[in-house]
């Protein structure tokens, strides 16, 4: 590409001569022939014609990325329906009883199954953040209404693990105080994933505690664990995809290894920080901090108005069975859509 | 077990989730499903079988979901039953292109087959 082209100047340096004086002047004229501008127009139009281009090859190549991964997404999908179908059915025990054994095998394929739907939604979720299309619907929101649901979502696995989910004491007077701009299904999602991680690697009989802070401009929620903890050499690289404290953590725990990450792209899309530190006596926390306002909008943030959101997620349940939460949303008719 | 006796026709063209499906909605719920593997054998089972709703795949080959909901809506038949689609297509494109179709429901797959009858009678406002 060539820069604009170097404009000839004309110099005028004259004297006036008057009777009580001499008076010098001098200007200056640029001298843009019309060939000038004729090749500086043309230049102008091959540059647009280049930004055309390449917006329209950036497009091209989205496209197909949406395509291809709507494509492996559909594919993957298909084959796990009938399995995870048949291995509900057989191990439900509506179609007869099964031995003992035979439940066992059943249910480790059911879990299993469950791992890989949620691998595969945890997978299309990071993509699609990563790729700014995941569109925040940004209002304003009541942070003890969602960690009220988020516990309530939350609890019946927390009973099986006979964990206790509690929210500080100081955070309990000045929760009802508590709002903040954001879009309170994505925040809905932080909160669950953490929880869900909490009661994993928590010991049974200890608790799992939500702390909240309030400092000027900005919310800061903390989920606390009683659990094993994390390394001080960890503390950062667990919020990348795939890092686990123990590599064998996805198995055992029923973890994708991209639960965190989630939360940080998430989190960061709101204009906030995450991150874990270790607790003085036992456990980890993962803590989180909001702006209470967001004062800008860009490209990933929707004003409310834009109706169905470009939101294919369907891992706003991480944790627990990646199949039965249902996420109605509404269509431009009002009608409302179920996401199960 | 759901109030009345329900009558469902899936249409798939995948037979394994044709088969689990209907077996989910008998084993679970009591309803009577008939089911078809296309589009076009379908419109034809509605016509003649007039089931309470219909439950349909997006993409099949010859006449895919859409098409046939469109199809059906113009059939005088079968205008009035209930169409949800049950979907491997999750993207947030494919979810306002079938908001704009005018179905009663979307529903995605993988489903739990415990919960898909409820989810159905849920949609549909059938009492539980």
């Amino acid at each position: 590409m060539v820069d604009v082209l170097p404009t000839p100047i004309e110099i005028f340096i004259g004297a006036l001569l008057l009777g009580t004086g001499t008076i010098l002047f001098a200007y200056l004229r640029a001298r843009r022939t019309i060939q000038n501008l004729a090749k500086e127009l043309e230049l102008a139009r091959e540059r647009q014609r280049e930004d055309e281009r390449e917006l329209t090859q950036r497009s091209a190549l989205d496209s197909l990325k949406d395509e291809f991964v709507s494509t492996v997404s559909h594919e993957l999908r298909t084959p796990l329906t009938s399995i995870r179908g048949a291995l509900g059915l057989l191990s439900s025990g509506v179609l007869g009883t099964v031995d003992a054994k035979a439940q066992n095998l059943l249910r480790i394929a059911l879990t299993n199954t469950d791992r890989l739907v949620r691998l595969i939604n945890d997978i299309l979720d990071l993509e699609r953040m990563d790729s700014g299309r995941s569109v925040l619907q940004i209002r304003r929101c009541s942070l003890p209404e969602l960690i009220h649901q988020a516990t309530e979502t939350m609890s019946a696995m927390a009973d099986a693990a006979e964990i206790r989910l509690t929210v500080a004491a100081n955070a309990s007077l000045v929760l009802p105080s508590v709002f903040f701009d954001g879009d309170s299904d994505r925040i809905l999602q932080v909160l669950t994933n953490l929880l869900s991680n909490a009661i994993k690697f928590s010991p049974g009989g200890s608790t799992v505690t939500i702390e909240v802070e309030t400092p000027p401009e900005a919310l800061i929620f903390r989920i606390c664990d009683q659990g094993r903890g994390i390394p001080e050499d960890q503390l950062e690289t667990i919020f990348e995809r795939f890092k686990q404290v123990e590599y064998s953590d996805s198995r055992h725990r029923g973890g994708t290894g991209l639960g965190l990450a989630i939360c940080r792209s998430i989190v960061q899309q709101h204009g906030g920080t995450i991150w874990a530190q270790r607790n003085t006596v036992q456990g980890v926390s993962i803590c989180v901090r909001l702006p209470r306002m967001q004062r800008t909008y860009d490209a990933a943030v929707a004003p409310e108005s834009e109706g169905v959101e470009d939101r294919s997620s369907v891992s706003d349940h991480v944790g627990y069975s990646p199949l039965d939460g249902q996420r109605p949303f509404l269509t431009e008719t009002g009608k409302i859509l179920h996401q199960s | 077990m759901l109030s009345r006796v329900r009558s469902v026709l899936i249409i798939d063209d995948e037979d394994d989730i044709r088969e689990v499906a209907a077996l989910s909605l008998e084993a679970v719920a009591g309803w009577t499903v008939f089911t078809a593997s296309s589009g076009k054998e379908g419109i034809l089972s509605a016509s003649e079988l007039q089931p309470d709703a219909i439950v349909m795949d997006v993409m099949m080959p010859g006449m895919d979901g859409p098409t046939t909901f469109k199809n059906m809506q113009q059939t005088p038949a079968i205008a009035h039953i209930p169409v949800i689609l049950l979907t491997a297509k999750v993207q947030g494109v494919d979810q306002r292109r079938f908001a704009d179709l005018g179905v009663a429901a979307v529903l995605f797959k993988p489903f739990d087959p415990l919960l898909l009858s409820h989810q159905i009678a849920a949609a549909l406002g059938w009492p539980e």
